[in-house]
């Protein structure tokens, strides 16, 4: 409590001190235009043949966690930048053979979009036939689960400009 | 007559046995008409003995940890409290800070996302708006760590991926 109200008053204070040295502002200049929304992934590879968690993705702390704490080794097989359109549907063949697909349903802001995804079986057949998520840039979500080799896939998805 | 389909919440609190006597009710008249009701509560059946498993494994005193979590939710409503109290105070006192103030963060949130590889530079749970798993049990849940928290989905091939490994 006695935190929240010192941050109160430094707040208040320097509210107060900026207002007074733009007591004249206009206008803001215009913000350059962000660019296109991209769809970062990461593909793991969680196994349990005590190798660890690969020094790329070690800092995803999440992988320390439950359930993915159920898994002792995250091998780093992939990392692709999918560009995001509203039109056309992104694609990329997963190590499974499956096929992960997203595109960008809506870009209401700068900083969050909204978009689908789903994964196709090889033959076409969804195995997850709609995932729609709204997240802001740098936001990362994951999708686990899908068995691969002696272990599963862990698909670490966010979204970059 | 057919049944409306059942939240993913309703499945997990009934699963985790926190729903009233009507809302059981309904879900147990659920799994009788729905196959797939059990499929789901199967998939979180497999999940929380995952979890478990991993607490016993760790030595994770799950009572302690609720307390510990309760403890801070407190104290950031108390701050959260103190900070919209101030912004409102501050507005009020300074309306033509308020654009000075925006432009800060549009600023420095504009420069966190021109930083290459923008995996986890923002925390908090992504917020999924629609979800068909198909045929397979799959969940949704959030994973804590440190201060963040991360929105999974888990879509296994079937129920009991998550359960196998080490556990």
């Amino acid at each position: 409590m006695r935190l929240g109200l010192a941050l109160g008053v430094v707040v208040l204070s320097s509210v107060t001190v900026a207002a007074e040295a733009h007591p004249t502002r206009q206008s803001d200049p215009p913000r350059a235009a962000a660019a296109a929304p991209v769809l970062e992934l990461l593909v793991l590879y969680a196994t349990n043949q005590k190798k660890g968690i690969d020094p790329r993705v070690r800092d995803l702390s999440e992988l320390t966690r439950p359930p993915f704490a159920s898994y002792d080794s995250y091998a780093l097989l992939e990392r692709v930048r999918l560009p995001l359109a509203t039109e056309r549907q992104q694609t990329h063949r997963l190590p499974n053979g499956r096929v992960l697909g997203a595109a960008l349903v809506e870009n209401p802001s700068d900083d969050s979009v909204r978009l689908s995804a789903s994964i196709s079986e090889p033959g076409g057949r969804a195995f997850l036939p709609l995932l729609e998520v709204r997240a802001r840039v740098g936001q990362r979500f994951i999708v686990a689960g899908q068995k691969y080799e002696s272990g599963i896939l862990v698909l670490v998805l966010a979204i970059a400009r | 007559m057919r049944q409306p389909r059942l939240e993913d919440g309703t499945l997990m609190r009934f699963h985790d046995g926190e729903l009233d006597a009507e809302d059981a009710r309904r879900v147990a008249l659920g799994r009788l008409v729905d196959p797939n009701v059990n499929v789901r509560l199967d998939a979180l059946a497999a999940l929380g003995s995952a979890v478990r498993a991993w607490a016993a494994r760790a030595g994770v005193d799950a009572a302690a940890e609720r307390r510990r979590r309760a403890r801070a939710q407190r104290r950031r409503r108390a701050l959260a409290a103190c900070g919209a109290l101030t912004l409102a105070a501050a507005l009020v006192l300074a309306p033509r800070a308020k654009v000075v103030g925006v432009d800060t963060v549009d600023a420095s949130e504009q420069a966190a996302s021109d930083m290459h590889g923008a995996l986890g530079s923002v925390r908090g749970p992504v917020a999924v708006e629609a979800v068909d798993f198909g045929v397979h049990p799959g969940s949704i849940f959030s994973v804590r760590s440190d201060a963040s928290e991360t929105t999974v989905v888990w879509l296994p091939d079937d129920a009991g991926a998550v359960a196998t490994g080490p556990l």
